[in-house]
């Protein structure tokens, strides 16, 4: 941008089609579903190494955050849903706590998930995966709620506003 | 603490200390730098070096959480509430610096002290060691049979806690919500304190809605007072005295310093500015169907008064000029076709006036459409949206 004449047109006349940060969309647009998938690996991979509901919502999140960035806000609305947003934080704190409900129906304890499956050990991977699930739901849609809400409020910045 | 027990030094204790080391100065940098954005920056280092440290230290989930949530999204988030405020942060007098001075030597002080009860490096009987943990590791082989204990502990053992965390979320997401909105709310919702507006107009999410619902049985209603000069405002004075209606008009929304402003007041100019500039209108129509995105710089040299005043605003409002120039990419768009009716020709051509040479016009390629004025509202949102990424790319 910087080497941008007042008048709009680069030095040597070349026109770039508005995009000075192409490296970091193409780069970017090749990490994103990357980050995506490893937020997926560390959800359902939580169970044998590190990681699990809470870091891979984070993750999930940083990916349309990333997207955001480098497209726009707009481009990660239509990605990615304001719409989703209430619906994906309550939907994740209901079926954590409905867990606990079900495990109560069952006979156990708030969220005693052996009683979930015949096999106690069965039934607390299945408490244990749907718990997680709940939480990658909330936490992906709340970091993306505090995103969208601060950034729509943004007054657009120029490029030597920093 | 180490140095408890002797007998065991684990080679990565180098590791350890050089990274305590660069936290320690990241942190000092952290305290000397009076640039946001370099502090904004600085945390997100700091936080990644701590998972560095975390990963050394074998705690690799609290690792994985500090570099998503520290170094990744709260960098992000850092930095969009830092473009609301300042880009510097004031320096504090130094008399107002002694009793921050003297909590922190005393907390740190209190951390010293306290170090003596610490448990030695690796100790096996240290508290985290020895009671209800020893029962996690003992027990989640049976009774769980997934290796990750961390996660057995989370989910199962401590699923209470885990609860409370996923609800403490829920509610900051909730909370952000109710105060910020998504979208739209900021605009959609405008407090009246005594039949006043008093929303905040610096918010672009609450112009764009305030745009879009600005039909004139809502504002003529609720006349606007404050400093965002809706449509009633404006558009009554160059009614009044329609020689100077030009002039008046043209500096008006130059004069204005904030962004807000701009765009509102862009709409309240259109309707009253059609009458007066219809003749000038016309001609930069014309030549800007010809020229297409060059022309809207040459139009603008035209008309003096209208360069006069952006440029010598030029640099006091530094803020206004991104939103400037994103509607000016709507207007070179708009006014490319030929189609486009007299009204709304004359409607872009104050913006016209009143903008600064197109700096991103030449960059974009016209897409030649028949657009009404109200679609033209909405593009102007899309434009002025699509100009962030590059702020956000910086970053």
């Amino acid at each position: 941008m910087s080497d941008k004449r007042p008048d709009g047109q680069f030095p040597d006349g070349v026109s770039r089609e508005g995009d000075p940060h192409v490296l970091l969309r193409v780069i970017s647009k090749f990490l994103i579903p990357l980050i995506a998938l490893f937020a997926l690996y560390v959800q359902f991979h939580g169970d044998y190494g590190p990681g699990g509901g809470f870091q891979a919502g984070v993750i999930l999140a940083a990916s349309v955050i990333l997207y955001a960035l480098i497209f726009g806000l707009d481009a990660a609305k239509k990605a990615f849903p304001p719409s989703w947003i209430r619906i994906g934080m309550t939907v994740g704190v209901l079926l954590y706590g409905g867990t606990g409900v079900l495990a109560w129906l069952l006979g156990g304890e708030f969220l005693n998930y052996s009683v979930l499956a015949s096999k106690p050990s069965d039934g607390q991977h299945y408490g244990i995966l749907a718990i997680e699930l709940g939480v990658l739901i909330t936490v992906t849609t709340v970091m993306i709620a505090i995103f969208y809400a601060f950034g729509s409020r943004q007054p657009e910045t120029s490029e030597d506003d920093w | 603490m180490f140095a408890a027990t002797s007998t065991f030094l684990p080679p990565t204790i180098l590791l350890d200390i050089a990274l305590m080391a660069i936290l320690v100065i990241v942190a000092f940098a952290i305290v000397r730098m009076r640039s946001l954005f370099g502090i904004v920056m600085l945390q997100g280092v700091y936080s990644l070096v701590c998972a560095a440290w975390f990963v050394n230290l074998d705690a690799v989930d609290v690792a994985f959480t500090e570099a998503a949530v520290g170094a990744g999204v709260s960098t992000v988030l850092m930095l969009s509430a830092m473009l609301l405020a300042d880009r510097k942060s004031a320096p504090v007098p130094r008399s107002r610096q002694w009793a921050p001075l003297l909590i922190c030597i005393f907390a740190g002080a209190a951390m010293f002290y306290a170090i003596g009860d610490m448990p030695g490096y690796g100790d096996a009987y240290s508290p985290a060691n020895s009671y209800v943990g020893i029962d996690y590791m003992a027990k989640t082989a049976e009774e769980i049979k997934i290796p990750n204990v961390v996660t057995a502990v989370l989910a199962s053992y401590r699923g209470y806690d885990t609860f409370g965390e996923a609800v403490v979320i829920f509610s900051a997401g909730l909370g952000v919500l109710l105060l910020l909105g998504l979208n739209g709310n900021a605009g959609r919702w405008v407090a009246r304190v005594q039949g006043q507006r008093v929303a905040d107009g610096s918010a672009p999410a609450a112009q764009i809605k305030r745009e879009e619902s600005a039909n004139p049985a809502l504002t003529q209603a609720n006349p606007v007072i404050h400093k965002a000069t809706l449509a009633p405002a404006v558009a009554k004075k160059p009614n009044a005295k329609k020689q100077v209606a030009k002039k008046q008009a043209l500096k008006k929304p130059a004069a204005k310093a904030t962004t807000a402003k701009k765009t509102s007041a862009k709409t309240a100019t259109k309707k009253s500015l059609a009458k007066t500039v219809t003749k000038r209108a016309t001609t930069t129509k014309k030549a800007m169907a010809t020229k297409k995105p060059t022309a809207a710089k040459s139009s603008t040299t035209k008309s003096t008064a209208a360069t006069k005043k952006p440029a010598a605003k030029k640099t006091t409002t530094k803020k206004a000029a991104p939103k400037k120039t994103a509607t000016k990419k709507t207007t070179a768009k708009k006014a490319a076709p030929k189609k486009t009716t007299a009204k709304t020709a004359a409607a872009k051509a104050p913006a016209k006036r009143r903008g600064r040479p197109p700096k991103s016009a030449a960059t974009k390629t016209p897409t030649a459409k028949t657009t009404t004025s109200k679609t033209a509202a909405s593009k102007s949102k899309t434009s002025s949206r699509k100009t962030k990424p590059k702020s956000g790319g910086k970053s």
